[in-house]
């Protein structure tokens, strides 16, 4: 990737974290009314989804546009379907040197998908311990305003292994497993070529890692849609049977 | 999956055979898919391989053989897509069946969900009063599928369709339970959501394990799933086991539990009991009625032990209606409707706890707002909100003839109408079930149609009958929106048209052209007042966007945000007579001239309150200030106040000023009748003491030489001449809507704004 981008994505990297701080600072001075706006006129069940997705150096090139181009057919599929888009909601948090918070939880009809670049490091844990935490918030201002909600799915895509020091990756396994174990949320782990499989299956204590097939990102992201799409839309007495997902992935050898 | 599409396939209605063409794949779903036919009214519906099943064949049979009576029938509506016939293959193997085509429908979930009715423009319109309309017209579609025996089983927010006319259609019939009549052989339904699933059933799945294909159900299951829709479609989409629980439980309770232990948090009983509130912002669970809530609470709390308990759907139809003849609307908002049991208006509530918000974020707002290029004309055909039918007329109730117009108040004009609908019913049985030709198979499929010209004879009727009324409305113009806050005659024989809630209008001769939020700076589509002054400039009060001025290519708009306006709700407006601008608020009263603003508040001044909601300025400067509670007249630096007490006035809270050629000064009050005041000197006239119909007066407008024309509330128009009164309303003239807003005079032309659509009567001629 040429500098020229590379200081481009520093200062958009940079501008977008002020407004984040910013965004959260308006939240908390008119945290009440918002809410009273976006529940009293949307008050579905929300089912709320957070992308973490890895973009770090590796996932440059094609595989950050493989990837941008699936997060628009995520829209575009889900926005199909009026309820879904009414109660899935989504939230994306990048990792790679640092963790952003690209996007704060929306429902799909108001989502606009960012266009992500990819460079530096790979923050994994970091991500994780972010991610949890904005589920965590959102669960309870789900419960402050009389909202239902499903379980949450955090939904990870990562080409790598983390570059951090032991210990916050140790905190984020504890962390996603405890919250697991509560049935608080449901792990995903998606394996881009490259990635530590076997680091992968120690972080969830329920779902093992899947693996890519090569940068079939539309195929997971459609696969993507039609699970919101029938957790969203659950039948009673029935467990969710998740769509076939063999269109993406790859058979483990 | 197979695709169908340009295949034949062979109908069977149980007495003829009939060729079928099959056409493009309309929509595909879980267990089949839907086609286009040769003919457009009607659909196939044509399984997946494997799910056309022996026992699917057997349901749809019997289905087929004793369909429920369609309470739309005379409508050409069908109610349900019920199977009409039977499709095979060549190998006459069954693949389907065929059903009535929909056409212009939306799920129920668009119309609950507040959110999506703002994106249907079609919906936008819908009051409480039309939610109670459609909820009453759902109860007798389950009325009429439950004397048959029929049972939805999966009753849910995307299976039920709603039009713009609050019709409804049932799909999905084929998931419904059936029972054989002669076998006794139940069918039965597999699914359901458990938002809507009554707690018994729900036991049986959860606690006993049991699954769908060994329940059987019954018309008190899909009760319980009835009320849950009703909930609600009344209660902006909140479902009734949403809610705030106690700070004890730690947990996210589902749905499931909450129905099965009757959380109900709306109930004050429950509230007590549970110590569950309701959600923090929906909207005041009296605006449902007492009625209602009891049948709420007998359905979601107390029938969770005993079933038998629940209400029906005949006993929530006989609620609802009752509901909707005991209406009332807001005083200070037209969009606001409530049971007439309650003293203030609850949806005004409801938006006052979520105010804060409705005025944007401070950083977001431009100081001054950059006028945009030109307008757009738009011509009538590419009118993005225009429907094929009138779109707030909705027609008598599905399931019996309508109780609401009495007999005895029925015109001939009314009678023929009927009679003549009637005459098209009976035609079109006539072709469906005796013309169908006889040398089927080869020849076949040329089913004759509902009449679909039905709906569209009532706009005619209002527009035919009464030779000297023209009435514009959604159906029959580019009008964009049909409730009318005001009306303006501009200098050059354009007409202006302030909406409710689809912006500003200019009409001359056959132009339309519409400014909206979207095509010009108007800041806000919800119009309260227009005014044109001296100069030529037309002004425009928003509600929620403040003040807007329009040179007819500029735009300049006034808000709290860039200028000293109290509110950017503007509910009235006026001139003097030297180039200065009187705008009444929400929030009090501004005085606009050249750079110099001048507020009044009840705070800095005698104004006996904030909400101003008409004023006039008479010849000699005199500014008279209508307000919600009391009448004010600022005579350059002093102010006289007039109130129910100090006066002979019966109400205090002003709706309508207006001075007369003559000088005599009308005020219309709300509740309290109208006044006349000349010089100190009093007379009110009321319900009691005059011929006026009603003591609710929006709007006053004089004509020269001595005729008042006055926009009542609930009683039309009437025509004061100091000595009669003449009444004109839906019955006896060509007005759409017996609620006046807006009144305008062009030559011998009056403009009369309603909610729905606007009526122009056409002086020129004596009959009337």
């Amino acid at each position: 990737m040429s500098n020229r981008l590379h200081s481009h994505w520093r200062v958009k990297s940079a501008h977008s974290w002020v407004s984040v701080l910013f965004f959260h600072y308006f939240c908390r001075m008119v945290q009440q009314p918002l809410d009273a706006i976006e529940f009293a006129r949307n008050p579905e069940p929300r089912c709320p989804c957070v992308l973490l997705l890895d973009v770090s150096g590796s996932m440059s090139g094609e595989r950050i546009e493989a990837l941008n181009e699936g997060l628009r057919r995520f829209k575009e599929e889900l926005v199909k379907d009026t309820l879904a888009s009414k109660r899935v909601e989504v939230a994306i948090v990048t990792f790679s040197s640092g963790v952003e918070i690209v996007q704060d939880f929306v429902t799909v009809d108001k989502f606009n998908p960012p266009w992500l670049e990819a460079d530096g490091a790979t923050a994994m844990g970091s991500g994780i311990l972010q991610a949890l935490d904005l589920i965590r918030k959102r669960k309870e201002t789900y419960r402050h305003n009389g909202v239902g909600y499903y379980r949450p799915w955090l939904f990870m895509i990562t080409d790598g292994a983390p570059t951090e020091d032991e210990g916050t990756m140790r905190r984020a396994i504890q962390a996603l497993q405890e919250e697991e174990k509560q049935k608080g949320v449901s792990f995903f782990a998606v394996a881009v070529e490259g990635a530590d499989i076997n680091f992968l299956s120690l972080l969830s204590s329920e779902r093992r890692p899947v693996r890519l097939r090569g940068l079939a990102f539309q195929e997971l992201f459609q696969w993507l849609s039609s699970s919101m799409q029938r957790v969203s839309s659950s039948r009673v007495g029935e467990k969710v049977n998740l769509p076939d997902p063999s269109g993406w992935t790859e058979v483990s050898s | 999956m197979i695709d169908f599409s340009n295949q034949v396939l062979y109908a069977y209605d149980g007495k003829k055979w009939y060729k079928v063409y099959i056409g493009n794949l309309l929509h595909k779903g879980g267990e089949g898919a839907i086609y286009a036919t040769n003919d457009s009214n009607w659909v196939a519906k044509i399984y997946h391989p494997g799910k056309n099943t022996e026992d699917r064949l057997n349901k749809i049979w019997i289905m087929l053989q004793n369909p429920p009576d369609n309470p739309t029938k005379s409508l050409g509506h069908p109610s349900f897509t019920w199977p009409v016939a039977l499709l095979v293959d060549s190998q006459e193997i069954f693949v389907g069946y065929l059903m009535p085509r929909i056409r212009d429908m939306h799920t129920l979930f668009c119309l609950i969900n507040p959110d999506e009715r703002e994106k249907k423009s079609a919906f936008s319109s819908f009051t409480f009063k039309e939610k109670v309309r459609v909820a009453s017209n759902l109860c007798g579609v389950f009325h009429s599928l439950h004397q048959k025996r029929y049972v939805i089983g999966d009753v849910n927010e995307s299976n039920v369709l709603v039009n713009t006319q609050g019709l409804i259609t049932i799909i999905d019939t084929d998931s419904f339970q059936v029972v054989d009549p002669t076998s006794g052989c139940v069918y039965r339904c597999l699914v359901g959501k458990p938002e809507y699933t009554p707690p018994e059933i729900l036991r049986e799945l959860i606690v006993n394990g049991k699954r769908f294909e060994n329940i059987d159900q019954k018309p008190l299951h899909d009760n319980f799933g009835l009320a849950v829709l009703i909930f609600q479609l009344l209660m902006e989409g909140w479902q009734p086991f949403t809610g705030t629980p106690p700070s004890s439980y730690p947990h996210n309770i589902s749905v499931e539990d909450k129905i099965m232990q009757g959380i109900f948090p709306y109930d004050e009983r429950v509230q007590a009991a549970k110590r569950w509130r309701p959600p923090r912002y929906a909207p005041p669970y009296e605006v449902v009625g007492p009625e209602l809530k009891e049948l709420f609470y007998r359905t979601f709390v107390e029938s969770a032990h005993e079933p038998t308990l629940r209400p029906s759907a005949h006993d929530f139809r006989m609620a609802l209606e009752r509901l909707e003849n005991h209406l009332q609307v807001c005083a200070y908002n037209p969009h606001h409707v409530y049971p007439r049991s309650l003293s203030t208006c609850p949806w005004c509530e409801h938006e006052r706890a979520l105010q804060p918000l409705t005025t944007p974020l401070p950083a977001q707002v431009p100081i001054t707002a950059t006028p945009r290029p030109q307008t757009v004309q738009r011509p009538f055909s590419s009118q993005p909100t225009i429907s094929s039918v009138p779109s707030s007329s909705l027609p008598p109730t599905s399931m019996t003839p309508s109780p609401r117009p009495s007999a005895s108040s029925l015109s001939t004009r009314r009678l023929t109408y009927l009679i003549l609908l009637f005459l098209i019913g009976i035609a079109a049985t006539y072709f469906m079930f005796f013309r169908r030709p006889s040398d089927a198979p080869n020849l076949s499929y040329e089913w004759a149609a509902p009449p679909s010209s039905s709906p569209a004879l009532s706009a005619e009727r209002q527009t035919k009958s009464f030779r000297n009324w023209k009435v514009y409305r959604r159906s029959n113009s580019p009008l964009p929106y049909e409730g009318l806050s005001s009306i303006v005659v501009g200098e050059e024989g354009e007409v202006w048209l302030g909406t409710f809630g689809g912006g500003l209008v200019r009409v001359k001769g056959d132009e339309w052209q519409i400014y909206n939020k979207s095509n010009s700076s108007l800041p806000e589509n919800r119009i309260y007042a227009v005014h044109r002054d001296k100069a030529g400039f037309l002004w425009i009060g928003t509600f929620g966007g403040g003040l807007a001025r329009f040179d007819g290519e500029n735009w300049k708009v006034y808000q709290t945000s860039n200028s000293e306006l109290p509110s950017d709700k503007v509910l009235a407006l006026t001139s003097d007579g030297q180039g200065g601008l009187w705008v009444g608020t929400a929030e009090g009263l501004a005085y606009l001239k050249d750079e110099s603003r001048t507020v009044y508040t009840p705070d800095n001044s005698p104004l006996p309150h904030k909400e101003v909601k008409a004023l006039i300025v008479d010849a000699v400067g005199t500014v008279w200030i209508g307000t919600a509670k009391g009448l004010a007249r600022l005579s350059g630096e002093s102010w006289t106040i007039y109130d129910a007490t100090n006066s002979p006035l019966r109400s205090a809270d002003i709706q309508a000023l207006h001075i007369d050629p003559s000088g005599v000064l009308w005020i219309g009050t709300w509740g309290g009748g109208l006044a006349r005041w000349e010089e100190e000197s009093w007379k009110i006239y009321t319900t009691s003491n005059s011929g006026l119909p009603h003591n609710h007066i929006v709007t006053l407008q004089s004509q020269v030489p001595h005729t008042l024309w006055i926009g009542t509330k609930e009683a039309g128009l009437v025509r004061f001449d100091g000595r009669s009164w003449r009444h004109y309303n839906r019955q006896n003239s060509g007005l759409p809507d017996d609620h006046a807003y807006a009144l305008a005079l062009q030559n011998n032309r009056l403009w009369v704004g309603t909610w729905k659509g606007v009526a122009v009567l056409d002086m020129t001629t004596q009959e009337e």
